[in-house]
């Protein structure tokens, strides 16, 4: 019985990690595409107006 | 959708699909095994996600040269990606270990040299991602990573060596005579294999593509200063 509850542990610990790490990554993503939208606006907005003066 | 976000996709989907299998073929299809019992099924995850730290070490090891001598950005980026996941791992294989340990043992921790070697090694590149986050000039902190990432792979093959090497409690599986398992065993170990080198491969690429978003972050950032 205490061999099933280690087993069942360290699977648990297993997918526990890795479906952490992989919201992690999400989480990085899609901050890092959020600011390269807004850095792409902000460039956008200050190369505008010059091209059209 | 990118070429690199689509063999991603694939990547996952495939990792997945082989998981399920190594998960069916782990708990149901091995035997179980006369001593352990249930509890030896732990082998199926612990040793193949040892391997797969291993082979993630590897990379960054290999990309950490190509580095030093390219000083090309994607080289370091590819190291870093792969150091963080081969450090996922290596917690994983501690944690499994420490669990099997417990039941085998009736120690949760010893100072085993299979043990010990692999703790250095899960400090080597804990110590390579604190020194990443430390340094903020780009060029020196590639460099300074490469160079660990080369010294820290050193550990690989003593960890692999320590119970050939020294006397230890840890089980032989893999011998220069044969492997010392059944071939239903030898089956499902190989299936958990495969699935997670596809996990990695899965991990990595999705993983660098964070890097180079990270990258992409850092250029705007100087065109808009």
């Amino acid at each position: 019985m205490a061999g099933w509850y280690l087993l069942v542990a360290a699977y648990v610990v297993i997918w526990a990690f890795v479906f952490g790490y992989v919201i992690w990554m999400g989480r990085q993503q899609a901050e890092l595409r959020r600011e390269v939208e807004a850095l792409r606006k902000v460039l956008e907005g200050s190369h505008g107006p010059r091209s059209q003066g | 959708m990118i070429a690199r976000e689509r063999a991603g996709l694939a990547l996952a989907g495939l990792s997945g699909l082989a998981m399920l299998a190594a998960i069916y073929m782990a708990l149901v299809y091995a035997p179980t095994e006369r001593t352990m019992g249930a509890l030896q099924r732990i082998f199926y995850f612990h040793v193949p996600v040892a391997m797969v730290a291993f082979v993630a070490f590897g990379v960054a090891f290999v990309a950490s040269i190509g580095y030093l001598v390219s000083a090309e950005q994607r080289w370091d980026g590819l190291a870093h990606s792969a150091a963080e996941i081969g450090e996922v791992f290596a917690s994983l294989v501690l944690l499994t270990g420490m669990l099997w340990a417990r039941a085998a043992w009736n120690t949760w921790w010893t100072w085993d040299p299979r043990l010990t070697t692999t703790l250095v090694l899960w400090l080597i590149y804990a110590g390579y991602l604190m020194l990443r986050s430390s340094v903020e000039d780009e060029m020196r902190r590639a460099r300074y990573a490469a160079v660990l990432g080369i010294i820290g792979f050193l550990d690989v093959p003593v960890v692999f060596m320590a119970i050939r090497w020294w006397r230890t409690i840890h089980p032989v599986v893999f011998e220069a005579s044969g492997v010392n398992l059944e071939p239903a065993m030898l089956t499902a170990f190989m299936v958990a294999m495969v699935a997670f080198l596809l996990l990695l491969a899965a991990l990595l690429v999705a993983r660098v593509g964070l890097e180079s978003l990270a990258e992409e972050v850092e250029f705007l950032r100087r065109r808009v200063q």
